[in-house]
């Protein structure tokens, strides 16, 4: 599903994360790490959004810097603490990502059902609290029709029954044939599904450690 | 009480709607004279029924806008306690509602006072009448409509819906998001900015109005403006890094992308481009303003792609700008044209994008998790 070939991030000259290959099946994923670790470097990486040396392939098709386009039609990715404009409102920004990646209007406003943020989705993002900001960026990590999403500690401020239905939003897609990568420094508990593999990420690359 | 209500509602609200009043600002005395003003004002105070239509319609358009405003106040959580006001004399709330609501028309009263003024010297007595009466009912009927509202807390909720039923859904798009931020955070520095390049622009626009207009003269007085405007870029940069990553994991083509760009940046620009027009030597075509519009947003989204290549120098960058500048001097003293100058810096701008916008790595670009 996602092949990462001599990948190297560096900030400032110091290298961050190397891997020098990596190839992720179809399935949940469960990325785990110290703090620090760069689990959040994997994932934007991943998701296309900061720069990196090597290629990483998406269904032996899509390569996030050749075909950046379709490779991020592809590719969600949900923020560990969001931070957006105080002055757009959730639908704002929600419809913004939504027509972007081509989600219906009414795949948004079921997700903001299911995400239970309808009550709040015409306030503006500054007036949210940490948890609100994350069941919105959840929302968007759902938008469209991705192959693979990643949630980046998406356990984390939110409530238990936003978890459930988060869970069950990842049910659901994953019987779709979408893919997750997780990030938690949590247990995930859940009877929804199943973690088909665990990856640590240590000494500056990743493993995989069933 | 009316103080805590002064500072809740009234001082929020002008500071939420800064831009707004900028904007009109710029339209109502960078497009019209004063005496146009004043010559306008004569016309409708003479003709009362037109008068009561148009400008009564903006008038209640505005009140609208405060009203909305109040009520999304009171809708929200954080101010619960505006309706422990209740527990006041009603005379007390309405008095304090009405000094909230006048205080909130100003804007609008202050042009009223000034129709009356004319309608006085007209001795227009019907239209000074009427204007009283309009702003009567728009100081009472919002207030009656509060007083309504902390009656039934709730009713605030159903704000939404109601504007739901409006028939524009006002929605903010990426082009305006960085026109917005500016607004909020730093609405000063880019009031003072658009005031020194509106005069920039007129100034050179009626200099040597009696003589044979050189053009060149525009082009350098948009390249000054250009010089001023370019905080704009670095403040893009930081924008996006800090609340608009994820526009990174977006789908959009690298050619919509620099569109984007150009389009936020050229809607910016509106209230230069509203000046040049307005003052343009009447001897100048249009296709003069035209292409200064385009020379001066060629120059700004110049720089903004240049911080893709340079994004952490602004020692560095102070001296390319400074660069820049003298080049595109030298180049219009020497009566390039600049549309030639506009081509050249959007295409150097377009070859910066391409080459550096996925490999731009910011100084504070920190190693996360």
């Amino acid at each position: 599903m996602l092949q990462i070939t001599d990948f190297k991030k560096s900030y400032h000259g110091i290298p961050a994360l190397e891997i020098p290959y990596l190839l992720i099946p179809k399935g949940i994923h469960w990325i785990k790490g110290s703090n620090g670790a760069g689990k959040t470097t994997l994932f934007r990486s991943i998701a296309g959004m900061i720069p990196f040396k090597g290629q990483i392939l998406l269904e032996d098709t899509f390569e996030v810097n050749k075909n950046p386009v379709e490779y991020r039609l592809r590719v969600n990715y949900g923020e560990a603490e969001p931070n957006y404009p105080e002055f757009l409102t959730a639908l704002d920004l929600i419809q913004f990502v939504g027509k972007a990646k081509k989600a219906s209007e009414k795949q948004m406003f079921d997700l903001i059902e299911q995400l239970e943020i309808g009550s709040y989705v015409n306030n503006q993002l500054g007036t949210f609290s940490s948890g609100m900001l994350k069941k919105t960026s959840l929302v968007l990590s759902f938008l469209g029709n991705p192959s693979l999403i990643l949630l980046d500690e998406p356990l984390i401020t939110i409530d238990q029954k936003a978890i459930e239905n988060m869970f069950r939003l990842v049910q659901t897609y994953q019987k779709q044939g979408v893919s997750f990568l997780l990030s938690s420094h949590q247990e995930f508990k859940v009877d929804e599904f199943t973690i088909s593999n665990t990856y640590w990420i240590e000494n500056r690359t990743v493993v995989l450690k069933n | 009480m009316t103080s805590i209500l002064f500072k809740v509602l009234v001082s929020a609200y002008y500071r939420q709607n800064a831009g707004f009043f900028l904007f009109l600002f710029i339209v109502a005395f960078g497009l019209f004279t004063g005496t146009q003003h004043v010559q306008l004002g004569r016309y409708a105070v003479h003709f009362f029924p037109y008068l009561a239509m148009i400008y009564g319609t903006l008038w209640v358009l505005y009140t609208l806008k405060v009203w909305i405003f109040i009520f999304k106040s009171f809708a929200n959580s954080k101010n619960e306690f505006l309706y422990l006001i209740r527990l006041y004399s009603i005379w007390d709330q309405v008095k304090s509602l009405a000094l909230v609501q006048f205080s909130l028309l100003q804007p609008i009263i202050a042009y009223g006072v000034f129709l009356v003024y004319l309608g006085i010297e007209e001795l227009a007595w019907m239209s000074v009448l009427g204007i009283f009466f309009i702003f009567a009912f728009l100081i009472c009927a919002p207030v009656l409509l509060y007083l309504r509202l902390l009656k039934s807390p709730n009713s605030g909720q159903n704000l939404p819906g109601l504007i739901t039923l409006l028939p524009i859904k006002l929605r903010i798009t990426y082009p305006l998001f960085f026109s917005f931020q500016l607004l909020q955070h730093q609405k000063t520095l880019l009031f003072l900015t658009k005031i020194l390049t509106c005069f920039l622009i007129t100034g050179v626009c009626l200099l040597y109005k009696t003589d044979q207009y050189d053009e060149r003269l525009i082009s350098i007085g948009l390249l000054l403006a250009g010089i001023s405007l370019n905080f704009m870029t670095n403040q893009y940069h930081s924008f996006e890094q800090s609340k608009l990553l994820l526009i990174r994991n977006l789908p959009f083509s690298s050619t919509k992308r620099f569109g984007l760009y150009a389009l936020a940046y050229g809607l910016l620009l509106i209230p230069e481009y509203l000046f040049l027009v307005r003052y343009l030597p009447k001897e100048l075509g249009y296709e003069i303003a035209f292409q200064g519009a385009i020379y001066l947003v060629s120059f700004v989204v110049l720089f903004h792609m240049y911080l893709y290549f340079n994004p952490s120098n602004p020692e560095k960058s102070g001296k390319v700008l400074f660069a820049t500048f003298f080049f595109n001097l030298v180049l219009i003293m020497f009566k390039i044209p600049v549309w030639i100058l506009s081509i050249t810096m959007l295409s150097i701008a377009v070859l910066l994008f391409r080459k550096y916008y996925e490999k731009v790595e910011y100084e504070n670009e920190f190693f996360v998790n």
